[in-house]
């Protein structure tokens, strides 16, 4: 048995449900131990299903990958380690206007058009007209979808264009991913809200200031090396920025929402690039 | 010296093989082409691309394909297929025994009568092949002797999008990796600052285009076609948002990848390590990308003869990226140039759209042949079907239409491989029906394949249990049309 089962709850053993169902599944990758007892389950409980695999000890692993776990089980079809999976393509939005602070929660309603480069539909017979304030940051499960057009974001993160049936979401890595989120305005203006949001909370004290972004981001405590990383970056800008106070001006003016009168154009603008990185982290996209 | 019965068929072809790649004519390797098997063919076999072929079927005549497409469906009648018989009948009702009962578009299907229509347009003989293509495009006539003009394309779709798809993918519903991303996947790039499959979009109104033109189905989105856009960044999100410098974007990428590589070294994630890739290669397409669109580095002779103009999109312009596409080793580089559906108004919207895409594309083959590229560059030419014989709706005095026609058009290809100065297959005389060697689509994606060194029965990708090619389960060569 390889480590990492252990401790408390539950095992949980390899359920292939993938692309290759029609193949007929892959074959149970552990093989179930002679005399292991397989845990009870509720005949339909869907709810006690997902219970017993969340708090599984299988699930609750850590997602360290030794070189002998990637050796063994190198797309951990054994549950060797903890599931590390790139966010779809909605939730990556989705996290970074609610770390923002600019997410609008509402339910429901009729679809919403934000941002998008000019030309997207231009092979389309329709014309887009974008949507202003609280619709810009809603969910993106509300986002309007034009199947011929997607929203370029989503699109790039693998979203797929709901043309035909799809049952597994590819998750790829491409540089244009990297664009969407390094460039896109809904993601610059993203990292601005979160700048704004750490300003206000941690008007005087920079490391407390750099530790809430990062705690909001990534949601555990920074350790200081990575701290050390940030301060380094926010030095850096901070003075790119006191040199230009327009590229200050224009840095912070990215996105509809209006940034306060009251702040600091260089200051915000650093804070900014700032949030800008830890937005882009493979940890923040990433379960 | 075995006796022949203990031969396995394969070494009695090998056997053969050693006499014909032993005999000094031409024919032999001629020959072997034709008899063999791709894997045991004797050119050399072990060609290694970076792509999931890992090596090439046999060796290779393209390394790069330039797909210009035209949607709407140009007119085979009054482009590249002259009929005087359907000329001289214009205005007469169309022989019941030319379109033997069948099927037409319901634009037409309920029309008294179907009355023949010949082109207004001269024909011309181009070049020593004296190959005959309408007098209004002169650029792509001055290179009849570089290209092979197939009469005989057929598609089973009779509408667009169906049509559009078809020939993207093999298959009429959607769902399918295109052409580009098959070829991507497979070849992989020669390029690692730009993507290998890239669409440039030209024109407007007539039928619209879908993002999965250029989608990549069930293959990885890397192998999606990048669209590069005229107005706004050429690449979405290329540009660093205002205020920011690329050293700036430099400084917060080094911030990134350290932490990234932190992340990397606790988690030993193997993702990790290609988001930071990813990164960088975004980084250095904010540089390269750039400096591809950029035309005004082209001198002004190269301008004129393709008819581009720096900052004003147009078919022109994308034609010229084209070319600097293909010498940056981009694989896959699809033109879709839009407004060919000449339902009504034919002749007005004929001679627009030959003023739109003739200089350009004739400048194309010149330029690519100038610069030694043509031999190893296949260029194709042409829509998702042909125009109806009759015309739809009335003729007058200088208009008329011609609905959609799926039962032979005309496509041209050059270079690449390809027997150039020739006309392959034969219409009848009202360009309605094939009278010999017809070319459908799956025989059309095997050519291209061939001659960029993949034999399309072993190019396969399996999806949801089931091993899937781009010529589904159909396709043949098409030997006439290679060099």
């Amino acid at each position: 048995m390889i480590s990492g089962h252990k401790a408390n709850g539950p095992a949980i053993r390899n359920c292939s449900i993938s692309s290759r169902f029609r193949d007929g599944g892959l074959a149970a990758a552990t093989p179930q131990r002679r005399g292991a007892k397989a845990p009870q389950l509720q005949p339909w409980g869907v709810k006690s299903l997902l219970r017993l695999m969340v708090t599984s000890s299988t699930y609750r692993q850590a997602a360290t990958a030794t070189p002998e776990k990637l050796t063994r089980d190198p797309y951990n079809r054994l549950f060797t380690r903890g599931p590390r999976l790139r966010l779809d393509a909605e939730y990556i939005r989705d996290n970074a206007l609610a770390v923002s602070g600019l997410l609008n929660p509402k339910i429901g309603g009729a679809s919403v058009k934000p941002y998008q480069p000019p030309g997207i539909w231009d092979g389309t017979d329709s014309v887009f007209v974008q949507d202003h304030g609280q619709d810009l940051y809603r969910r993106g499960m509300y986002v309007f979808w034009r199947r011929s057009a997607h929203y370029p974001s989503f699109a790039t993160f693998d979203a797929p264009n709901r043309e035909v049936c799809t049952f597994l979401r590819q998750r790829t890595q491409t540089p244009l991913q990297s664009l969407v989120l390094m460039n896109d305005p809904a993601f610059v203006e993203a990292a601005r809200g979160l700048a704004q949001r750490v300003l206000l909370e941690e008007p005087t004290n920079l490391d407390r200031r750099l530790v809430r972004a990062f705690r909001h981001t990534l949601g555990r405590k920074p350790q200081p090396d990575e701290v050390a990383v940030l301060k380094q970056t926010h030095e850096q800008q901070l003075a790119r920025f006191q040199a230009d106070p327009a590229a200050a001006k224009a840095l912070i003016a990215v996105g509809e929402s209006k940034a306060p009168e009251s702040s600091d154009p260089a200051a915000l603008a650093a804070m900014t690039a700032v949030a800008n990185v830890l937005l882009n982290l493979n940890e923040t996209i990433t379960k | 010296m075995n006796p022949s019965y203990l031969q396995s068929e394969a070494e009695r072809i090998l056997t053969r093989r050693t006499f014909l790649t032993r005999s000094s004519t031409g024919l032999g390797a001629m020959a072997l082409a034709s008899l063999l098997p791709a894997h045991l063919r004797g050119a050399p076999a072990t060609q290694a691309v970076p792509g999931a072929l890992k090596t090439l079927h046999f060796a290779p005549k393209a390394k790069r394909v330039i797909y210009l497409f035209q949607s709407g469906a140009p007119s085979h009648l009054d482009l590249f297929d002259p009929k005087p018989k359907l000329k001289e009948m214009t205005g007469e009702e169309l022989p019941p025994s030319v379109r033997r009962g069948q099927r037409i578009t319901g634009m037409t299907a309920g029309q008294s009568v179907l009355k023949c229509v010949g082109s207004p347009f001269e024909f011309k003989k181009y070049g020593k092949s004296g190959m005959e293509i309408t007098s209004l495009m002169p650029s792509i006539g001055a290179m009849a002797d570089d290209i092979a003009l197939i009469r005989t394309m057929h598609v089973d779709a009779i509408n667009h999008d169906p049509a559009v798809t078809f020939f993207g993918t093999g298959n009429q519903q959607p769902g399918r990796p295109t052409m580009g991303s098959w070829i991507a996947y497979g070849l992989g790039s020669e390029n690692a600052n730009l993507p290998s499959y890239v669409v440039l979009v030209s024109g407007s109104g007539g039928q619209s285009l879908q993002a999965r033109y250029w989608g990549n189905g069930f293959l990885s989105a890397n192998y999606q076609g990048v669209q590069l856009r005229s107005q706004g960044d050429p690449v979405l999100y290329v540009s660093n948002p205002p205020g920011m410098s690329g050293d700036s974007r430099r400084q917060l990428l080094d911030a990134m990848q350290a932490l990234n590589r932190k992340r990397l070294g606790i988690l030993g994630d193997p993702d990790i390590a290609s988001h930071i890739e990813s990164y960088e290669l975004a980084f250095r397409m904010q540089t390269s990308v750039p400096e591809l669109v950029d035309l005004s580095t082209e001198p002004e002779s190269v301008l004129k003869s393709y008819g581009a103009q720096p900052g004003k999109p147009s078919f022109a312009n994308n034609c010229l990226l084209a070319r600097r596409l293909a010498e940056r080793g981009v694989r896959f580089i699809q033109l879709c140039h839009r407004d060919w559906d000449h339902h009504g108004g034919l002749p007005d919207g004929i001679k627009a759209q030959t003023r739109n895409t003739d200089q350009a594309s004739g400048a194309l083959i010149q330029d690519l042949k100038a610069r030694g590229m043509l031999d190893d560059t296949l260029v194709i030419w042409g829509g998702e079907f042909g125009r109806t014989a009759y015309s739809q709706g009335d003729i007058s005095a200088n208009s008329f239409g011609r609905d959609h026609h799926p039962r032979c058009f005309s496509l041209w290809m050059a270079g690449g491989g390809i027997k150039p100065g020739q006309v392959y297959g034969r219409t009848d005389d009202f360009g309605y029906n094939i009278v010999e060697n017809p070319v459908n689509v799956h025989d059309l994606h095997a050519t291209m394949l061939h001659l960029l060194g993949i034999e399309h029965t072993r190019f396969t990708h399996r999806f949801e249990g089931r091993d899937f090619r781009l010529t589904d389960i159909a396709g043949e060569v098409i030997k006439g049309l290679l060099a």
